[in-house]
């Protein structure tokens, strides 16, 4: 049902992780792009290739192994975690999309995957190529530790993102303020090219529509 | 361009007005703003000084085939402060430039004012401790 790939990263001097690509062919487009829909896996970054309906999905739960570094002879690739397939596989092709182990609790194991993933990018920062979606990634596992932190939208102007960050907070705190703007320059260390605006909305709006567009990105809720 | 002194002009007015705004804190959102701003003039003054930067406007990166803005004005600054300048200018101008945003532009509807957000404490702190901070930092 799976095809898995591995692949690791080569550094010197450290351990990395071994990573295995789980993906899976689509008969048909439509059923690739419901995998970014279905609402409990707004984690899923799902990469469409429209010539043969191939998504590969990278899904954020990482269950990786240290690779011996004699083995390694590749340059270094994204850090594109997965599922390895014991865990959970889809149990159809179709419409209906769902987990054969629906008593696992996602949550638990996204927040499992954010705890290992920060680690290890503050451990070894130099395995990773930088890119859009370990930008969305580290925002995540940045900000989700913090527990007046409701939600994450991004959206993008011009080459710049902006990231609308919901608070739960309805009186200011100036210690929290400068925790979450010392999240920015951490986030920075990673990504050091991208241009980023980080606005922090207090809960004093009724309706995030008043700040969320058509086009803005849901990365994260509590 | 505004040279080195206008900027510096321009901040000293900024922060004179903060200085008045200080003593009956009816109005603590534009307090918080007029820190923002002559935080900004102050930040703007010290890149001059920078032969690489000058001003935060001319060095925005731009699109080589139309040549547009690849990001806003405010962005960039905020890059160029966190790339040349010490997190703790980064760290207290942008909370100045967060709680201006909030004080200035949140349309609240449940109730509240958007000053009412900040104590008085947090108006005056805008000017006594982040706005300072960022003067001692850059030397001022």
């Amino acid at each position: 049902m799976f095809t898995t790939t591995e692949k690791t990263t080569k550094t010197s001097g450290k351990t990395p992780d071994s990573i295995t690509f789980l993906t899976k062919e689509f008969e048909n487009p439509e059923n690739a792009k419901k995998i970014s829909e279905i609402p409990h896996l707004n984690l899923l970054f799902g990469r469409e290739f429209l010539d043969n309906y191939f998504s590969q999905i990278s899904i954020n739960v990482a269950q990786v192994t240290p690779v011996s570094l004699q083995s390694l002879s590749i340059p270094p690739i994204t850090f594109v975690p997965s599922f390895p397939s014991t865990i959970f596989s889809y149990n159809t092709l179709g419409d209906n999309w769902g987990f054969e182990n629906p008593q696992e609790n996602v949550k638990e194991i996204r927040d499992r995957y954010f705890d290992r993933k920060r680690l290890t990018m503050q451990c070894i920062p130099d395995v990773f190529e930088k890119s859009d979606i370990d930008f969305e990634i580290l925002l995540v596992a940045e900000y989700r530790a913090i527990p007046e932190v409701e939600s994450i939208f991004i959206d993008e102007y011009l080459d710049e993102k902006i990231i609308n960050i919901f608070l739960s907070i309805n009186k200011y705190d100036d210690d929290l303020m400068e925790l979450l703007i010392s999240r920015e320059l951490r986030i920075s260390n990673f990504s050091p090219d991208i241009v980023a605006t980080y606005n922090y909305i207090p809960d004093l709006i009724n309706n995030k529509q008043d700040i969320i567009t058509e086009q803005t990105k849901l990365i994260y809720e509590k | 361009m505004p040279s080195n002194a206008d900027h510096i002009a321009q901040a000293l007015h900024n922060e004179e007005f903060a200085v008045s705004l200080k003593t009956k804190l009816t109005y603590k959102d534009w307090l918080i703003t007029v820190c923002f701003y002559s935080a900004l003039h102050y930040i703007e003054a010290h890149f001059f000084n920078i032969p690489a930067i000058q001003h935060s406007i001319t060095t925005i990166p731009k699109d080589p085939s139309t040549g547009k803005w690849q990001c806003s004005e405010h962005g960039w600054r905020m890059k160029l402060v966190q790339r040349n300048l010490p997190p703790n200018v980064y760290i207290h101008f942008k909370k100045l430039h967060a709680n201006s945003t909030t004080a200035r532009y949140l349309d609240t509807n449940k109730n509240a004012l958007s000053s009412s957000y900040f104590s008085n404490q947090d108006a005056l702190n805008a000017f006594d401790k982040d706005l300072q901070m960022i003067k001692k930092e850059l030397g001022l």
